[in-house]
């Protein structure tokens, strides 16, 4: 039995000091139920993908589901850091599967910003080993920054080429009124702004952020049903590697990504150069270029060469991020998988309007947590 | 030894300094694991554990054997500390906790037996390089705070003690170059970077504290600097003692020019249930320590004229706030700015200022069994966001001390990130 998407809803991402997080769940739950042209009680059941370390409210998913009006549905919440609504999918996928639910609701939501900085620096600061490694002032950008190193020492990834990631995703930032930052960089710019973690600068690094997004999701014979375009889950992969760098075994790859893109790939039947657009996760700018590498889309070491000439823009070979990612859209960690299924599931339906590859089938999701312990991909078809 | 090595072990030596009141040691002995670990590189060891069963050896220690799923065969198992970089990067943006080291290096380093291990690099002079051979050696500081140091260069066995300061070293004009300096409660904390940081601007300098193992070990240390030291044991709230300080320091040094009344003790009890003594003890240290030693050291001053002094107090933010179980330590650090004032219209005269400092919420041993809750609370009043550090309250302290500040008295100058404005 197939599985599918019927309905979405994104809200504006960025600092949203405006709302509490049930109002900011609120705004991509409307869009997506009037999308989906479904009434709330015909949803089953919700999963609401968080990270809950960055939120005052605890246990957010009874808060969120009573504002919804979602109950007595059952509701609970996954957590896979950065991946945590990627999981939630993965998750609604299953209970689908399996019979238990017809119509799920799967929604991504964070907001990152509502405590003081010491508090999220604190909790940042916590995303190392505690005892092995974060006493000695590990960061996350300084994991990446390591593994950019270590990419620039074995292929000879350059800054320029880091930058050339960041110029690509503010280019189609500019063009998502939902994106946190709407305008275009240069080279120059990102390579003169200062250094975060070396060798990553300020443009290399996404912005913590607060935002939703949201996903209908269908057995098939609702998804026939109701949607004259629904969008298939045509494969899913998910995968761990070792959260410690004290023993992962290679730092200039996320041998998660590659264990789980082999799953889709496998359970899809498609190959990696059949996909026409992708979401990978974008956290730093390296970070893409692994993701061209570990999805497949080229081989190891050229992914720098890849975007340096153009082949993930829009008429590319593989347009990629072409949404803005991460690093334009800013990173609510909760709610990044349902923000990249949100746009495959736009550019599938033929809906992206000024960034739209022409003629997109098949689609492709990449959601990391933390850096690089989880991996979720999936990919989608019309 | 090349020149190379000479600047990989002076940044060596900067490290150590830097790391001192790095509190990681919380973090680290979560576990009997974690205590060991600590215990064995004390004794400079790098141990690790290895699975007699499977010979899987690990570093970090593990308490169970990942691949047997056992802790029967596990056993301890020394490590070299050769190893290569597997990959590094100066952090910039540091997590909280850690903004007075950046910006930083940390690398990560493949020991040559297995096993890894994070590991700090201070002002790399040459570009590190992934695959370099580095040797990680644990170093002791302060008696209970443990550091890896990574060696690098030619010479990877190079004792750091061989190297002294290199001629690149930038020498700065000194702020209290030939100034005598008494520093009351110089043992540990504040008054001891007070004292660390006067030695370093050239001054000489008197340290008391009651303690005289910590004077000693301090006045070891700024003999190190090339600089004289005089240790004098004191309880400032005795009178004969301070006597005996302000007498020492003239015999020894002919004059004095600056007093930091830093001594202070604080002492936590509800107004309910605040003892006589208790409340004595605070008072007496805190305050009448002060006004003992401003006494003992006025006429000095006065007969100097025109050529003065200075005289710094301790007053706290505590003053400002009236903190909840601090009746006597707010009372009497209150009291100290009043007094302060009175000083400083008496002597300005005679070309003395007396300025007081208010440090907010400091790093340091009176503060470090604060309960981690409300450290956390306090941490996030702060509009910059961090605790202080002993050393930004000593460059204030060198400030107040240095000619720069001859048109200031009887002022308060607060150093508290602005927890308290």
């Amino acid at each position: 039995m197939k599985v599918g998407i019927i309905g979405i809803g994104h809200g504006k991402f960025g600092r949203r000091d405006d709302v509490t997080v049930q109002e900011l769940a609120f705004e991509p739950f409307v869009e997506a139920l009037n999308d989906a042209k479904i009434q709330r009680q015909d949803i089953d059941a919700t999963i609401i993908g968080a990270s809950p370390v960055y939120m005052t409210q605890r246990s957010i998913a009874g808060p969120i589901t009573e504002y919804l009006g979602l109950n007595p549905q059952p509701v609970w919440l996954t957590e896979a850091a950065c991946s945590s609504s990627a999981v939630a999918l993965r998750t609604a996928y299953a209970l689908i599967s399996a019979g238990m639910h017809e119509i799920v609701l799967v929604l991504g939501v964070q907001k990152m910003l509502e405590n003081p900085t010491s508090e999220v620096l604190k909790i940042m600061g916590r995303s190392g080993d505690v005892q092995w490694e974060a006493p000695f002032g590990t960061t996350f950008a300084n994991y990446y920054a390591m593994y950019a190193n270590s990419h620039m020492a074995k292929y000879g990834t350059t800054s320029e080429q880091l930058a050339a990631v960041a110029v690509k995703n503010h280019h189609y930032g500019a063009m998502n009124p939902l994106a946190m930052f709407q305008k275009e960089i240069t080279i120059r710019k990102a390579l003169e702004s200062r250094i975060i973690a070396s060798p990553l600068h300020l443009f290399d690094c996404c912005a913590n952020a607060d935002g939703s997004a949201a996903l209908v999701v269908a057995n098939e014979e609702k998804a026939k049903q109701l949607s004259d375009t629904p969008i298939w889950v045509s494969g899913l992969g998910a995968a761990t590697a070792p959260f410690s760098l004290l023993t992962r075994p290679e730092l200039a790859t996320l041998s998660s990504a590659v264990e789980a893109s082999k799953m889709a790939y496998v359970q899809a039947k498609v190959q990696p150069s059949d996909i026409d657009v992708a979401e990978v996760h974008d956290c730093f700018t390296i970070a893409e270029i692994m993701a061209y590498e570990d999805l497949g889309f080229i081989e190891r070491g050229k992914g720098g060469k890849f975007v340096e000439e153009g082949e993930t823009y829009v008429g590319g070979k593989i347009p990629v991020n072409v949404d803005g990612g991460l690093k334009a859209k800013g990173h609510p960690v909760g709610a990044t998988g349902c923000s990249q299924v949100y746009g495959i599931v736009k550019q599938l339906r033929g809906e992206a309007g000024k960034s739209q590859v022409d003629g997109a089938k098949i689609g492709l999701t990449h959601n990391v947590g933390g850096h690089g312990q989880y991996c979720v991909v999936h990919l989608f078809s019309r | 030894m090349s020149a190379v090595m000479g600047n990989i072990v002076l940044y060596i030596f900067f490290l150590g300094d830097k790391m001192k009141q790095f509190g990681y040691k919380d973090y680290i002995s979560q576990s009997k694991i974690g205590e060991r670990f600590l215990k064995t590189l004390r004794e400079g060891k790098l141990e690790g554990t290895k699975c007699n069963k499977c010979s899987t050896l690990y570093y970090p220690p593990r308490a169970n054997c990942k691949e047997c799923l056992t802790d029967e065969f596990l056993e301890p198992a020394e490590f070299s500390g050769e190893g290569k970089i597997l990959s590094f990067s100066e952090v910039h943006v540091p997590p909280a906790g850690f903004e007075r080291f950046a910006p930083y290096t940390v690398t990560v380093v493949d020991l040559k037996e297995g096993g890894r291990v994070v590991a700090w690099v201070d002002d790399v002079t040459e570009p590190l390089k992934i695959a370099e051979d580095v040797l990680v050696k644990p170093e002791v500081i302060e008696g209970d705070r443990v550091i890896y140091r990574v060696l690098r260069g030619e010479d990877i066995t190079a004792s750091s003690e061989k190297i002294a300061v290199t001629e690149e070293y930038e020498v700065k004009p000194k702020r209290l170059m030939n100034k005598v300096a008494i520093v009351t409660g110089a043992g540990k904390g504040i008054g001891r970077e007070i004292a660390l940081e006067y030695a370093r601007e050239g001054a000489k300098v008197v340290v008391a504290a009651r303690t005289q193992s910590d004077i000693d070990s301090l006045v070891n240390e700024i003999k190190g600097l090339e600089n004289e030291a005089l240790a004098i044991s004191c309880d400032v709230s005795n009178v004969e003692d301070v006597h005996r300080l302000v007498k020492g320091a003239l015999n020894r040094f002919q004059r004095v020019d600056i007093l930091v009344n830093n001594a202070g003790i604080s002492r936590s009890a509800l107004i309910s249930e605040m003892t006589d003594d208790l409340w004595n003890s605070v008072i007496n240290i805190n305050l009448t320590g002060t006004f003992n030693c401003i006494r003992a050291i006025a006429t000095h001053f006065m007969e100097k004229r025109p050529l003065g002094g200075k005289i710094i107090n301790f007053t706290s933010t505590a003053a400002k706030y009236g903190n909840v179980g601090q009746s006597a330590y707010s009372a009497s650090k209150w009291g100290i700015i009043a007094l302060s004032r009175t000083a400083a219209r008496e002597l300005a005269r005679y070309k003395v200022n007396v300025n007081c400092i208010m440090p907010g919420y400091i790093e340091t041993a009176m503060t470090a069994d604060t309960p981690s809750v409300y450290k956390e609370q306090t941490i996030a009043q702060i509009p910059q966001l961090r605790m202080g550090y002993p050393t930004d309250v000593a460059k204030v302290a060198v400030f107040l001390a240095s000619d720069d500040s001859d048109y200031m008295t009887g002022g308060v100058v607060q150093v508290d990130g602005g927890l308290r404005m």
